[in-house]
Parts: structure tokens; C-alpha cells; sequence
């Protein structure tokens, strides 16, 4: 590795999302669970499509989700009953360091398929590190 | 690099209009499957089907369009068996389980 690139993975690594970043992956990795993203627009149906969806892998899958908007809370309410596991995380754009304290809230074991609800807005980098992340601008 | 979120799926409805996986699209190129939600609107309003589908395609050839009703409970299991083959490629000893309900839909429509 050339100095340049060292120092560039030095600096990187004093950023602190980066650590969150990299820890989000290791749980993911660690736990062997599937990570699903549901993105859209408001009223695109998310919630609903979650409910559905929960609803018929009850007893199959041990399903966990964190919903993301503004009123996460209210959304977290409505499907706590068809999943194991609810985090609330209330804000437009989840970051990742957002998405490591929900998952240190969570029964890492206890989860088959991990659910992220989230509006156009989620970013690839600010989860996990892809430099090659969803985003949501209209053309 | 490992894996951020395995799946990214995007979800849009019918009542969004037939022009909306183009104003996504970099959401929709960012996604392996897109989910055409509130699919039983297509009765009621105006929704270019073949539209919508030929943006998807030209978008991103590669995701798979799942038509799906939350409401009516229809159209989940195509959807459900990709989940089921996400988690049998994540984990190679996860033995699949047919849900009851996604069964009885296969059968009776």
C-alpha cells in the first residue's frame, strides 16, 4: 500500500461513522441475518407492504424492523404486532451511527430477516459504507 | 467491501402515477427488486401499465417488478419466495419453510 492510500485509510478511520459503519456490517455478518431496505416515497405503501409481508412470515422467519421517518414511532405502534422485534428511529435520513444505537437496542441473535423502512432518503454510505448507495432525488 | 443492507427494495404505488419508477431513478438503479404496491388501485384509476413496467425495464433490466396488494393480500408470493431464496444464499443450511398462506395462494389464486 502506497503512503498516500495509508494515510488517506488512517484519516478515514478517525472518522467516527466510519466505526459505525463498520460495526453495522460486523453485526450483520456475525448474525447471519438477511437485511432487507424497503425505500420510497411517503404513501408509497411501506408500511403496509411490511405488515403483508410480516404477517405470512410469522412462525417461518424471525422478523425485526427499524422504521425510519419522522413518526417512527407511530409506524413502529402499528407493526409491533406481526414482528418479533421494533426500533423507532425518528428522523427524515438515517445515519449510521442512528442505525448502530437501534441495533444495540436489539436482540442481535434473535433475528432472521432485519427490516429497514426508511423514505427515498437512505443513503448506502451513511449505513454501511458502499460508496454506491440509494438515494431518492427526483428527475 | 461487504455487504450494507443485502436487499435495497424500492416500493412505489399505483396511486403515485404510472410516471414514477422515472423520477426514482436513483433509487430504482440502487435496487434489486422494485415493489409496485396498492396494485388492486389499477381497477380504479389511471395507470399505464405497460408505462410504468417499460420505465422499470429501461431502468434497471435487472430488478424484479413484484406486483403486490397489502390490502386484498394478493401478489406476495413471488415476492416472498425471492426473500426465501435471499435467505437460502445468505445461509446455505437455512432449510425453507412454505408459508402456509403463500401456499394457499399458489393454489387458489
Amino acid at each position: 500500500m502506497t503512503t498516500s492510500a495509508n494515510y488517506l485509510k488512517q484519516i478515514s478511520n478517525l472518522v467516527p461513522a466510519d466505526e459505525d459503519i463498520a460495526q453495522n456490517r460486523a453485526d450483520f455478518r456475525k448474525h447471519k441475518m438477511l437485511t432487507v431496505a424497503l425505500v420510497g416515497p411517503p404513501g408509497a405503501g411501506k408500511t403496509a407492504l411490511f405488515e403483508a409481508t410480516a404477517r405470512q412470515l410469522k412462525g417461518t422467519a424471525r422478523v425485526t424492523i427499524i422504521t425510519v421517518n419522522p413518526a417512527a414511532e407511530r409506524d413502529a405502534d402499528r407493526v409491533s404486532r406481526y414482528c418479533d422485534q421494533v426500533r423507532a428511529i425518528k428522523t427524515a435520513a438515517p445515519d449510521a451511527r442512528a442505525v448502530r444505537s437501534a441495533l444495540q437496542q436489539l436482540h442481535l441473535a434473535g433475528i432472521d430477516i432485519l427490516f429497514m423502512e426508511a423514505l427515498g432518503g437512505i443513503h448506502g454510505p451513511q449505513i454501511s459504507g458502499d460508496r454506491h448507495g440509494a438515494g431518492c432525488q427526483r428527475r | 467491501m461487504a455487504p450494507r443492507f443485502r436487499a435495497t427494495v424500492t416500493v412505489l404505488a399505483v396511486s403515485g402515477g404510472d410516471d414514477k419508477a422515472a423520477e426514482y431513478v436513483d433509487l430504482l438503479t440502487a435496487s434489486q427488486v422494485l415493489i409496485l404496491s396498492k396494485a388492486e388501485l389499477q381497477r380504479h384509476v389511471i395507470f399505464n401499465r405497460g408505462a410504468f413496467r417499460g420505465n422499470v425495464h429501461r431502468i434497471n433490466p435487472l430488478a424484479e417488478l413484484f406486483e403486490v396488494s397489502a390490502f386484498e393480500n394478493s401478489g406476495l408470493t413471488r415476492w416472498l419466495a425471492w426473500l426465501d431464496r435471499q435467505r437460502k444464499d445468505k445461509d446455505p443450511t437455512y432449510k425453507p419453510a412454505t408459508p402456509p398462506a403463500a401456499l394457499a395462494e399458489w393454489f387458489f389464486g
